[in-house]
């Protein structure tokens, strides 16, 4: 039976990854709603693999960052960016004529889960409906995606069941899923555990951390210990602009910059 | 010392709350009651046409003279009328609506809802004597007719009409769907139309049906413009389903001759038992569009 390797990285994924050093590129990045500047001059490299969390206050410009990297937010009128993002060693406006194609290896799942009024199963083939896949290899991508998203136990039974029917948590893991069966080679997650239970949000930080040594995961928190739990790398913004940056072991440590301790002992930042 | 509230005031409040009560009450009374007059007014005064012998009024003879009371013809000139109608509006209404919004520009998006607005504020008269003017004219040449005074002319003008009101509640039956599943579709890779026709429209259709369903009850009781251009003729089409052919609907006859028939006649309550038969329809209609409507995702 032919199982798609989920997570794996496919041959053609692996001739950009192999000439690229970083998942995702941006120089000189600035993005802006109308004329109101959100972020400005944003450098970072991200890598090919690991957890990268973006922190800091609300307006930081944590999500617009994110947003653009699947170009999600050139469907909000008015939304513009200037510079250049590369994701996967391409350019993102120019690299990616099908914006599709983009969108199809950069997953995202958004703050609030969001299913489909349809059912479990149809919910998580949704991705690949231009796909002609057999009803064995659907069952079998339907049944691998929702056992990547730990909800195969609780939703075996009900597959055929409608899917807004789910609890908050699961609806969210079902967001998980549907994106990770169409494997993607980077993961945006934006507060993704933000409006969930405590348990659902413990399993999704376990699937993020096993995740993260095969793909990129970029995820948006507000949630400082959780950053503190799952990420490789952080970003501290502030203000539209990067405070500071570094490996978990860094931000976390004593010898990070004053604005970082202050903010992730205080809870505040004085930028 | 502080100055406290007399004890008499929260009776006075209570006494003024039901005061208000009372007006409601009677307001909310007069209305049902107006309602319920017109209903039983109209079958009151269409007892003399069914329990008149010989009235005919399931054939296809409309003759007061001889006391012939076919009401098919109407009948049948309204259901094909609102057909046409809904051939040229819906499609089109469809296909605009969904371009309004599914567009980005909110400023291109009030544009046009604005200019559809005054659309459907426009008199139906103005529209009947655009039809009169221009569209009779163009049905006549292009079919090679002798009048563009036709059952096609009559559809025509009542699917511009009723264009404007279903696809503004189109265009909100589908903008009403949260953003988040446009967001979360193209997320997935989905291309605009995927987006549309998987995860939009299903869950628009029932408020799409609900509009359609409205814009059909203002077809129904369209009266003047539909007079202006239909031709008049109290006759089934030959062949049946003949768009070129002259006809009535209920609501042109009803206009043409309820000033000329004595009230309390036979003729007369032949006229008010048409009006029974499109009362009924609305209701039907304008019951199963507010069903519909409550089912859209907005009111949930």
């Amino acid at each position: 039976m032919n199982i798609p390797n989920l997570l794996l990285v496919s041959s053609n994924q692996s001739s950009d990854v192999d000439v690229q050093s970083h998942s995702i590129r941006l120089d000189g990045f600035s993005a802006y709603y109308g004329k109101n500047c959100i972020v400005s001059d944003i450098n970072l490299k991200l890598p090919i693999k690991g957890v990268t969390c973006l922190v800091g206050p609300s307006g930081a410009g944590k999500s617009t960052i994110l947003r653009w990297l699947n170009r999600i937010n050139e469907e909000t009128e008015s939304a513009s960016f200037s510079g250049t993002v590369k994701v996967l060693g391409r350019d993102i406006m120019s690299g990616y004529p099908d914006v599709t194609e983009l969108r199809r290896r950069v997953g995202m799942v958004f703050q609030q889960p969001c299913v489909f009024p349809c059912s479990i199963y149809d919910n998580i083939l949704m991705g690949l409906r231009t796909q002609k896949l057999s009803k064995a290899q659907a069952r079998d991508i339907v049944e691998h995606g929702l056992k990547l998203a730990s909800l195969w136990d609780e939703v075996s039974n009900r597959l055929e069941g409608r899917a807004d029917s789910l609890s908050l948590g699961q609806q969210q893991r079902l967001c998980l899923a549907r994106a990770l069966v169409l494997e993607p080679d980077v993961l945006l997650l934006d507060e993704p555990t933000a409006s969930i239970d405590p348990i659902s949000s413990h399993a999704i930080e376990e699937l993020v951390i096993s995740l993260g040594r095969k793909i990129s995961i970029v995820m948006v928190t507000h949630n400082i210990g959780q950053a503190k739990r799952i990420s490789d790398h952080v970003v501290f913004l502030c203000d539209g602009k990067i405070v500071e940056q570094g490996t978990r072991a860094h931000m976390f440590s004593p010898r990070c910059s004053a604005k970082t301790k202050t903010y992730i002992t205080e809870d505040f930042c004085d930028c | 010392m502080s100055r406290s509230l007399s004890p008499t005031w929260p009776n006075r409040i209570f006494g003024k709350l039901k005061g208000l009560q009372i007006y409601a009450l009677i307001s909310a009374a007069l209305s049902l009651s107006i309602v319920l007059t017109i209903i039983v007014t109209l079958f009151v005064q269409s007892g003399p046409v069914l329990l008149a012998e010989n009235s005919g009024l399931m054939s296809t003879s409309w003759n007061p003279d001889k006391g012939q009371f076919g009401v098919l013809p109407m009948l049948f000139g309204s259901v094909f009328v609102m057909i046409i109608a809904v051939s040229v509006a819906f499609p089109l209404g469809l296909l605009a609506a969904v371009y309004i919004a599914e567009t980005r520009s909110s400023r291109l998006r009030r544009l046009i809802k604005f200019f559809l607005e005054m659309l459907v504020g426009i008199p139906s008269i103005v529209y009947g004597l655009i039809g009169v003017a221009h569209l009779n004219i163009w049905v006549a040449d292009i079919f090679d007719l002798q009048s563009g005074r036709v059952i096609l002319t009559a559809g025509i003008l009542l699917g511009i009409m009723i264009l404007p009101t279903f696809l503004t509640l189109t265009e909100d039956a589908i903008s009403a769907i949260p953003t988040k599943f446009r967001e979360n579709a193209k997320s997935l890779g989905l291309y605009r139309h995927e987006v549309f026709f998987s995860v939009i429209l299903p869950q628009a259709k029932t408020g799409i049906a609900g509009a359609g369903l409205l814009a059909l009850g203002r077809a129904l009781g369209e009266t003047m413009a539909v007079m202006l251009v239909i031709g008049s003729l109290d006759r089934l089409p030959s062949p049946l389903f003949n768009p070129l052919s002259s006809g009535q609907t209920i609501t042109s006859k009803l206009g043409r001759e309820v000033a000329e028939s004595a009230f309390g006649s036979v003729h007369f309550s032949a006229l008010v038992f048409m009006s029974l038969i499109l009362v009924s329809i609305t209701v039907i209609l304008t019951i199963t569009s507010r069903y519909l409507f409550r089912k859209t995702p907005e009111n949930v």
